[in-house]
């Protein structure tokens, strides 16, 4: 499957029929004039609110459908168009359903989580599109694994070669090397990987005394390589937390639209 | 610091460390979210409300200032859960108008209507508050009444654009009236039984008590206290000053008394028994004895002369026949001659016709005078100068209403659904034997 097909799935199938169905909502909508205005309470409100409750619940199933490799019921990849499709669809039943009345309540609390739980899915979709294609530019490339020993490796050797030596050797070594912390923080761009100028550095391995120079020079090549591999390191560690980071919100925040809006119906007719 | 790196020789160490790169590692996991979350969640919005009973949460909207009295009292309305509030809430604290009455009896044959109280006084629906102006939800119903009561008088509305013109109650049949719109000019005619032209009381400079006065519209239609209806016309008030009810020269301070043409005869006896008689008053000829059983008066019935009191009688009769038949009383009434066998010797031998002034024309609509009052009196009731006819019908009809008030919101113009002129049932005293004290009351609120 490539990776921007699930958004164009059967040319956009889903996209056009929910556009399709958003569109005679907003109609009927329009149409409708219910006494004392729209409101959840209307034909049209309890109508919309059904339909959002059973799109909302088929979208969780999505969750389940995803795992249930032996599944016949579609295909995933129908499943997940048809998934963010739908889901955007509901930005837009959903105020249908309350006539656009929100308050400090838990039916907007539903409403919030949902948007929540939306925006992440379109932030997630998109991080797909624009940065599936860099993983497979990697694919192929040294793993994760084996750069990180090789980053550490060259650390080791480079640590050993400034062993006893001048001062400047040691602002060469200073100027290019870098401590690559782990840690989230490192991949969102919290450590600055120096880059070895050729310019730069030829000019300050002219300055490091004659009887340490072929060293500088090494530790230099060993520098720049250690640079380019960790950078590569970071750049991919980058795309796979971002491929993951929208769904720490995407989910709970769906468990929480759920429960709420399982509150919201409750409370409703509890209080007819 | 490279002394962080781990031996590459310890493969197991680097996998621990490219480990704490990973999202995963950093943050909670989406499992622990997915509980945390919810449960709050539910806790918070769910479980709390529940057992604190304090359900602003699941407020659904903004209550009506109305009942913020009672808005933490939830059971006030919602007396069970999962059950639609019913009218049997709504009656503990208020009292059914007789148009209600007559619904619930509609309703009873309509059930699939389903009409409540709440059908139309939607709560938590905010600065809407409880009394709709939709005209939707009146045209409902009232804009097919052939479908929905086919013997109903009342003409159908959908729109204030397509309302039937205003009609006015005429006589028909006899003992029976009929509706009749003011646009049928033949037919529209103001029956009160009373003789009054309009434009000979608008000229200048007419007679009056002190002098020449120059009458207004508001010399005779007086707006009442509550600045919403015009004051009854009344002859003391607004006729008597021009329209004197004296019947003799000879007695320039008398006059017959208004209201009760049974009246009219006894007070003529009256005045010319003092004229004739020595200024004695003889009120019933009939029972001579009764009122003069001894000589203390200084009068002794010996001394009444039968011509005298003959005398006295055709006086009265005289003046009577006069102020009913020619001038006093037939200039604004019409009368009836009684049947000389119904008349008594001492009663009144005419019948002023009831005028029956209609107070407003148009009873099922309510309109405010007083709200109007920066317009002139003649630029709605238009005629009114040229009117020389007691049966003109001086009011507008709807189109004038249309130049001010349109039923949907429009720049340059008044909204004006079905109740800015009629109301769907009128508030009514609140029973005494439900009344309770307001501390009491303010003791049973939750707050």
């Amino acid at each position: 499957m490539s990776h921007a097909t699930f958004l164009s799935y059967k040319r956009f199938r889903w996209l056009w029929l929910t556009i399709a169905f958003i569109l005679i909502a907003i109609a009927v909508y329009t149409i409708d004039s219910p006494p004392g205005g729209r409101n959840g309470g209307t034909v049209i409100g309890y109508l919309y609110g059904s339909l959002a409750t059973i799109a909302t619940v088929w979208l969780m199933a999505y969750g389940l459908r995803k795992r249930a490799y032996h599944s016949n019921l579609g295909t995933v990849e129908g499943w997940l168009a048809a998934h963010v499709w739908i889901g955007l669809g509901l930005l837009v039943l959903v105020p249908l359903h309350s006539g656009f009345s929100f308050g400090v309540n838990v039916h907007t609390l539903a409403y919030v989580a949902m948007v929540v739980t939306i925006l992440s899915g379109i932030w997630g979709a998109a991080n797909y599109v624009t940065l599936s294609s860099k993983i497979s530019e990697h694919r192929g490339a040294t793993k994760d694994m084996a750069l990180l020993e090789q980053i550490t490796a060259l650390g080791q050797k480079i640590e050993q070669l400034k062993i006893n030596k001048g001062e400047k050797f040691l602002a060469l070594y200073n100027r290019y090397n870098f401590d690559l912390r782990p840690g989230f923080m490192t991949i969102f761009g919290a450590t600055q990987i120096p880059i070895v100028d050729p310019l730069g550095a030829s000019a300050m391995v002219s300055e490091v005394p004659q009887g340490e120079r072929d060293d500088a020079i090494a530790v230099l090549g060993m520098l720049d390589q250690r640079s380019d591999l960790a950078r590569t390191l970071i750049e991919q560690l980058r795309i796979k937390a971002l491929l993951r980071a929208w769904l720490i919100i995407h989910v709970p925040f769906s468990f929480v639209l759920c429960v709420a809006m399982a509150i919201h119906i409750f409370s409703v007719f509890f209080f007819w | 610091m490279s002394s962080k790196l781990t031996d590459p020789e310890k493969g197991e160490s680097v996998e621990e460390e490219l480990k704490r790169f990973r999202l995963e590692s950093n943050l909670p996991s989406i499992k622990t979210l997915v509980i945390v979350l919810s449960s709050v969640t539910l806790v918070a919005c769910g479980v709390y409300p529940l057992v604190t009973k304090h359900f602003s949460l699941w407020n659904s909207g903004p209550i009506s200032n109305a009942h913020r009295l009672i808005e933490s009292d939830c059971k006030k309305c919602h007396s069970e859960p999962f059950k639609r509030v019913q009218d049997k809430e709504c009656l503990t604290c208020h009292a059914l108008s007789e148009h209600s009455k007559d619904l619930a009896s509609f309703v009873e044959k309509h059930t699939d209507l389903n009409v409540r109280c709440s059908t139309c006084h939607m709560e938590h629906n905010g600065d809407r508050g409880l009394l709709l102006k939709d005209a939707d939800f009146c045209v409902n119903c009232h804009g097919d009444m052939k479908g929905l009561k086919g013997d109903s008088e009342l003409l159908s509305v959908s729109h204030f654009n397509s309302h039937p013109q205003f009609r006015i109650k005429v006589a028909g049949e006899p003992g029976k009236t009929e509706r009749v719109s003011l646009d049928d000019q033949t037919r529209v005619k103001d029956n009160t039984k009373i003789k009054l032209n309009h434009s000979v009381h608008l000229k200048a400079g007419l007679r009056g008590k002190n002098g020449p006065v120059d009458l207004t519209c508001r010399s005779c239609h007086q707006i009442d206290g509550d600045f919403k209806k015009i004051k009854p016309i009344s002859f003391d008030s607004h006729c008597r000053d021009c329209h004197s009810l004296g019947f003799d020269e000879r007695l320039p301070d008398a006059q017959v008394p208004h209201g009760d043409s049974e009246a009219v005869y006894p007070a003529l006896f009256t005045e010319y028994s003092k004229l004739m008689l020595g200024g004695e008053v003889i009120r019933d000829t009939s029972n001579l004895e009764r009122q003069f059983p001894s000589s203390d008066h200084g009068v002794s019935i010996e001394a009444l002369k039968p011509k005298d009191l003959a005398a006295v009688e055709d006086s009265a009769r005289d003046a009577e026949k006069l102020l009913f038949t020619k001038t006093g009383c037939y200039l604004c009434h019409s009368y009836k001659e009684k049947d000389p066998n119904e008349c008594t010797k001492t009663g009144s031998r005419y019948l002023i016709d009831k005028p029956e002034i209609p107070e407003v024309w148009l009873p099922a609509a309510r309109f405010s005078h007083g709200a109007h009052e920066e317009f002139s009196c003649e630029s709605c009731h238009k005629n009114v100068a040229n009117s020389t006819e007691t049966t003109d019908v001086l009011i507008p009809g709807i189109a004038l209403c249309r130049d001010c008030h349109q039923q949907d919101a429009k720049p340059g113009y008044v909204e004006s659904g079905c109740g800015e002129c009629h109301s769907y049932h009128a508030a009514l005293g609140f029973p005494n034997e439900k009344k309770q004290s307001i501390s009491d009351y303010l003791r049973s609120l939750t707050r």
